[in-house]
Parts: structure tokens; sequence; C-alpha cells
């Protein structure tokens, strides 16, 4: 018996010295940390880096302030060409199991990942953050929003607008007052798309500039404020489905057509030019007299064309204005299109994912990516901090998002998307007049996008 | 040893061709969309065939597409190539052959860009800045001739093939029988004509073959030079399968379109096979020879 309790005598003695062994080498070294693999997926996107960065500065201020976790983050920043290419990579990777925790998407396609259940519904875990999240633009959920749920949170916003050269309008004969008052007859629906046409057409006549009119080579959401401009709409506001408005998209067609064979202000080829003899053309040489674009690409246009990097030169030479109306009293137009982070609603990580997402959300994180990248605040503290305020194209584009439009979170949008994008390829191409290609557009969407669609006059 | 043999080629067959096939067939009765989630829709996918308005472009694009490319470039250019580097010193000819074998070695998306940056319809583009030497406007060729520029793309990289296979046709070409027609009298045209190319029947029926049904499925240097476009001008039959799937996220319906390009192929294949007799080419030579 004595040697019975000698024995549990010493076995607690034991136990008790490992305990406080162990307890003050906590206590001297911290707890130890759990490692935790966060994925991430963000488009490597050379006119947003700071999306996919912000996320490893984020890791590293949350090891900082987490005492129980550490995370490791697996960044993956594939180069494909666009937002619906990189919609369906994703996609891919999620049907094969191996959709990343956090990723990056154009807002409109967030439908597609809320319908197959790969996006986490954040409405309650916003309300856990309302130091960042109510400091948010109202405006931004619109973008990130699906049938009234929350799915997405906005890394940026922007305005997209026709750029023009103001030193071809006075070479061209535009007094000052001319030239400064022209964003103020768009606004006022006095200066529509077939004055801004003619007008291209008389300084491309005079032999000023190569080009009148150029837009984007590709696929994309600027080509919506030409059919906003003209009185459309692309939603139902009512049942959510897609909404194709035949007399707004003709006379979009119809404009498209008119500006390559009618005014001979946009080239036929327009689909197969390279941006950089785009973007060189207007904002470095000068060559084109309007563009219609976003205001990241100014950025663009010091970094990579030679446009001057003073604000003062730089807006002596470029000017910008809302899409105009599309006919006099009309509505002039600019459309946001937020790039978002969403979390994937599989990972074992969710919440965790989330704060990552709500750090790189921070003002001062959102704030390097709006002036290194030329994109616009998406809450109200970045457009505090001096960095933003003295940046004279973000404050001279910002009374823009005033106007602003978001194209639909419809989970057939990249259908409807591609088949408008086929239609301008065809009208300026001329492999099809305005008429057909609206037939095509119809009959393409009817067959492709079924009972989501609405068909309008 | 006969499994030895063949097991390897069996199963890469089965793998690549046969289970891919099988796949396909199973995804064609779905209506599986991009995020690869659908239903069974039986024959549905099969009846929209008939009533896709495109299609009927498509399948003219394809056959104007390998008709030209196989006649122009990847047997006919290649056969010229073949004879003419063969009808040189052997050290030239090898030259010439190593530079034609160049855009066979350069990575699509740079042989592809390269062409971009040549027709470029901007004063930027090459051919636009050799245009303007001359005083000449720039020309728009993707939409003025979206098929010469695609025939050209294809053409020059798929006419190497056809130029080594028949070079070697050639030169085992026994010498003793083009002197013999030489000294019958024979020009070089008429030994090409009545001695080389009966010589080379075989091999040239190869490369035919084998073009065709590579120009059939193939659509990378399309995607990478026009898109298909202008419009849907040169949008082949395997393009259009992967607009409709990989761009558009129809994957039911693409797969019953690719479907119906696994079926084709084989059916020309083996339709190949027995009205070209090529059993007889490779069964076992009736003499034996050193």
């Amino acid at each position: 018996m004595r040697s019975f309790s000698r024995f549990w005598s010493t076995a607690s003695a034991c136990a008790l010295v490992v305990v406080l062994v162990v307890g003050l080498g906590s206590l001297a070294t911290g707890a130890p940390r759990r490692e935790v693999v966060i994925r991430a997926a963000v488009r490597a996107d050379a006119s947003g880096p700071d999306r996919a960065v912000n996320l490893k500065r984020a890791v590293e201020r949350l090891n900082a302030k987490l005492t129980d976790v550490t995370i490791r983050l697996e960044l993956e920043e594939p180069p494909t060409p666009g937002w619906a290419e990189e919609t369906a990579r994703l996609l891919r990777s999620f049907a094969a199991g191996q959709g990343p925790d956090i990723y990056a998407i154009a807002h409109e396609f967030i439908g597609q990942f809320a319908k197959a259940g790969y996006a986490l519904i954040l409405d309650d875990l916003i309300k856990q953050y309302p130091e960042t999240y109510n400091d948010f633009y109202p405006s931004q959920w619109t973008a990130v929003k699906h049938r009234g749920r929350i799915y997405g949170i906005p890394q940026d916003t922007e305005a997209r607008m026709v750029y023009f050269r103001i030193d071809q309008l006075k070479r061209f004969g535009w007094t000052d007052a001319q030239i400064q008052g022209l964003a103020a007859r768009v606004e006022k629906g006095d200066f529509t798309l077939t004055d801004m046409a003619e007008l291209a057409q008389q300084v491309k006549d005079k032999g000023l500039v190569e080009w009148g009119f150029l837009h984007r080579p590709t696929r994309g959401p600027d080509y919506y404020q030409i059919i906003l401009a003209f009185g459309g709409k692309l939603q139902d506001e009512k049942s959510g489905k897609l909404l194709l408005d035949r007399s707004a998209t003709l006379d979009f067609l119809r404009f498209l057509h008119d500006a390559v064979y009618k005014y001979k202000i946009t080239p036929s080829g327009m689909t197969n030019i390279p941006w950089r003899s785009i973007l060189g053309p207007f904002g470095g040489e000068g060559k084109v007299l309007f563009y219609m674009g976003g205001i990241w690409q100014s950025g663009e246009f010091i970094r990579d064309y030679g446009a001057p990097s003073d604000p003062t030169e730089f807006f002596s030479r470029i000017g910008w204005t809302l899409i105009p109306a599309g006919r006099k009293g009309g509505r002039a137009v600019t459309l946001s299109h937020p790039i978002i982070y969403v979390v994937n609603v599989r990972s074992p990580e969710k919440e965790l994912a989330f704060r990552v997402v709500t750090e790189a959300s921070s003002a001062d994180l959102n704030a390097l990516h709006s002036v290194n990248s030329y994109h616009l605040a998406i809450r109200k503290a970045v457009t505090r901090l001096p960095a933003y305020r003295n940046h004279a194209w973000l404050n001279k584009a910002t009374p823009l998002l005033e106007f602003s439009t978001f194209i639909p979170n419809h989970e057939d949008f990249g259908r409807y998307d591609q088949i408008i994008y086929e239609a301008i390829q065809a009208v300026e191409t001329n492999r099809l007049n305005p008429d057909q290609a609206l037939q095509f557009v119809e009959g393409q969407m009817r067959s492709q996008i079924k009972d989501q669609l609405i068909v309008v006059e | 040893m006969l499994l030895l043999f063949l097991g390897p080629f069996v199963l890469l067959t089965v793998l690549f061709f046969v289970m891919p096939a099988i796949i396909t067939a199973f995804l064609a009765l779905t209506n599986l969309d991009a995020a690869f989630q659908g239903t069974y829709v039986g024959l549905d996918n099969f009846r929209g065939l008939f009533a896709d308005p495109l299609l009927p472009r498509v399948l003219l694009n394809t056959v104007v597409y390998v008709f030209f490319t196989l006649i122009c470039f990847n047997t006919g250019l290649g056969l010229v190539l073949a004879l003419l580097t063969t009808h040189i010193p052997d050290r030239v000819g090898t030259v010439f052959r190593a530079i034609w074998l160049l855009p066979r070695l350069t990575p699509m998306v740079v042989y592809g860009l390269l062409w971009l940056w040549f027709v470029d319809p901007t004063k930027y583009g090459m051919l636009n800045t050799a245009r303007s030497w001359f005083g000449l406007a720039p020309l728009d060729l993707i939409s003025a001739s979206p098929w010469l520029v695609i025939v050209l793309v294809n053409g020059f990289i798929g006419a190497s093939l056809g130029m080594v296979i028949l070079t070697s046709a050639i030169k085992s070409v026994p010498e003793d029988y083009v002197r013999a027609a030489r000294v019958d009298g024979a020009s070089s045209l008429a030994i090409v004509r009545h001695v080389i190319l009966p010589l080379i029947r075989w091999p040239l029926t190869f490369v035919l073959v084998n073009q065709t049904l590579a120009l059939l499925t193939s659509y990378e240097y399309i995607l990478l030079v026009t898109g298909g476009g202008p419009f849907y001008d040169t949008t082949v039959y395997a393009l259009y399968v992967f607009r409709r799937a990989i761009q558009n996220g129809d994957y039911g319906y693409g797969a019953a379109l690719a479907f119906i390009l696994v079926v084709v192929g084989a059916v020309a294949a083996l339709s190949y096979w027995r009205l070209l007799n090529f059993e007889r080419m490779i069964s076992a030579p009736k003499i034996e020879a050193d």
C-alpha cells in the first residue's frame, strides 16, 4: 500500500512538473498555433495587380493579430485573357473539386457561382464587421447581390467614359469655352452620340486624326452603355430575368454600323485591332478623336504610351465626358464594373477566408489599389486618405459615379454578352446589316437563354 | 509477347480515344452548363443540331478550310517543296527544309501572335508598314479576306509535315529509275509525273489522309488569329464546338456537336482504309530485299 501511494506521489509530482514546464513554455513562446492554408485565385491583371498583393498584405496583418492561427496563403495568379475566361476556368476547377477559398471575379458572373453553389452568402458575416462594411458606398452592394443576397465584396469600381483629344479639337477650331462646356452638354443630353459621330467625321475629314471613334476590341461591359444611352434596359426589375430591348439594341447596332460605313470614323476591323494599336494612337499620339474606355486607362496612357504624368498637362490634351445620350434630351450614362472577392462556400475555413477579405478591404490597402491602378474608391474612408485625395484623375472621375449603372448579375449574362459581341463584329464588318444582326441576336438569345429571357419592343 | 507489343498502344487508344468518345456521348445526352451541372435531356441536343441556323455555314466553312489548306499547302506545297529540295544540291536542300520547318518549331501562341502583328489592320502592322513604303493605304486583311489568312497560317505549318515525309519517300526512289528515264530522253517534269509520283503514291496517300483528318479536328490557329471571325466567317466545325462548349458554357450541346465529329472522323478513316486499299500498303512485301 505504501509502495502504491509512493508510486502515485511520484507520478503526480512528475505530471505536475510536466504541466508546469509545458505551461511556462507556452507562456514564454505563446500557445502552439494552428497553421491554416488559404488558397486564393486572382487573375493576373496588369490594370490591377494590387487585387492579388492586397491579399498577401492582409494575411501578413492577420498573422500579426491572431494568436491561435497562422495563415499560409497559397496565391494563384492565372494569366487568363479576360474575366469571362477566368470565370470559365474557375467553374472548371470548382467542378473538379479544386476551387480556391477566395477568388476574384467580375461582378456580373456572381450569378453563375451563386446558382452552382460555389459562393458563400455573406449577409451575416458582413454584419460582424460594421466598421469596415458600413463605410462602403451603398450603391456598391447592388453589384454583388444575386436574388437579393450578397455574395461578394467589391474591391474597386470605376467610371467608363468617352475620352476626347482636347488638342485636336483646338486644332479643328473649337474654342476653350466650347471644349470646357462639352461635358456639361453631354450631361444635359444636348450633345448626343450622333453629334459625336458627326464631329468625329468632320475632324477626320480635315485630316487631323486617323480615326474619329474607337472602342475596345474585345468582349466587355462598355458596349452596354450605348444600349442604355438609347434608353434600353438589360434586366427586368420584377422577375430578374434578362431583357432584350429590341428597339434600343437596334439603335445600338445601327450606331456602330453607321460609325463604320456612314461616318467612316471607326475601322471595320475594330474587333481585330490589338489593344496597343488603340491606346497608343489615342493616348500617346492623339491620332484618334474619341475613345470609349475607362478611368484606369488614364494610367495606361501615362505608363505605356507616353501621355504626360503631370495632371495639368494631361488634362490640357485629354478630356472625358459621360457616354452621350442616344437622342436629344436623353440620358447620358456611365457604367461601373466592380471586381469582387468571393468566398468559396465549401471552404473548410470560410470565416477565416472572409477575415482575409475584410482585412484586404481596409481603407489603406484599398487606397493603394485605387491609386496605383486608377480605380475609384469603394468606401468613404479611402477618399479621405491623402494619396487618394491628391490624385487628380480619381478626383475628376468620382463625380461620374452619380450616373453609374451596372450590367446584370444574372447566371446567363455570359451568354448574353457573347451574343451581343458577335453581333457587334457582324455589323462592323458588314457581315450582317443592323436588322439582320438584331434577328441573329434574338434567335441566339431565345435558343440559348430560353425562359430566362424577356424580349420587349 | 503480343500483349507487350500492343498493350501500350491499346491502352493509349482506349484512354485517349475510346473513353473520351464514350464520355462525350453521355455528356451529349445532358444539358450540362458552364458550372458542370445538368440533367438528362435525351436526344434534345441532337434535335437542336437540325434547328441550329449557324451550323450550315459552319459546315461549309469546314469544307472550304480543309479542301484549300490540304490541296494548296499540306499536300500540294509539301510535295512541291519535297521535289524542289531533292532536285538541288543536298546541303542547300537541307537548309531550305530547315527554314520551312521553323513555323512548326515555333510555339503555337508565338506563331499566332506573329501573324496577328503581320496582319494588324492599322498602320502599325508589318504588312501595312511595308505597304506604306509604296504609298499604299493600310489593308485590313482579316476583314477583307479572312480565309486567305487562315489558309496561309495553317498552310505554312502544315506543309512541313508533308515535305518531310515526301522528301524521304523521294529519296528512297531508286536512282536507276531516274537515270533510265533520262537516258530515254524524259524531261524533269515527265520524270516527276511518270516515275516519282507513281513510286511515292503510298506516302502521298498517307499524307493526304492524315492531314484531312488532322485539319478536320484542328482549330487552334484559327482561334488565335481570327477567333473564328469576322462574325462566323472562319468558324470551322471544331472551333464551333469550342465556342459553344467552352466560350458559351453549353457543354451538353457542345458534346453533341463533338460526338458528330467523332463519328465523321471514324467513318472517314474507315472509308479511306477501304477505298484507298490501305491494307495492301501495310501487307508484307511479296519479295524480300536485302
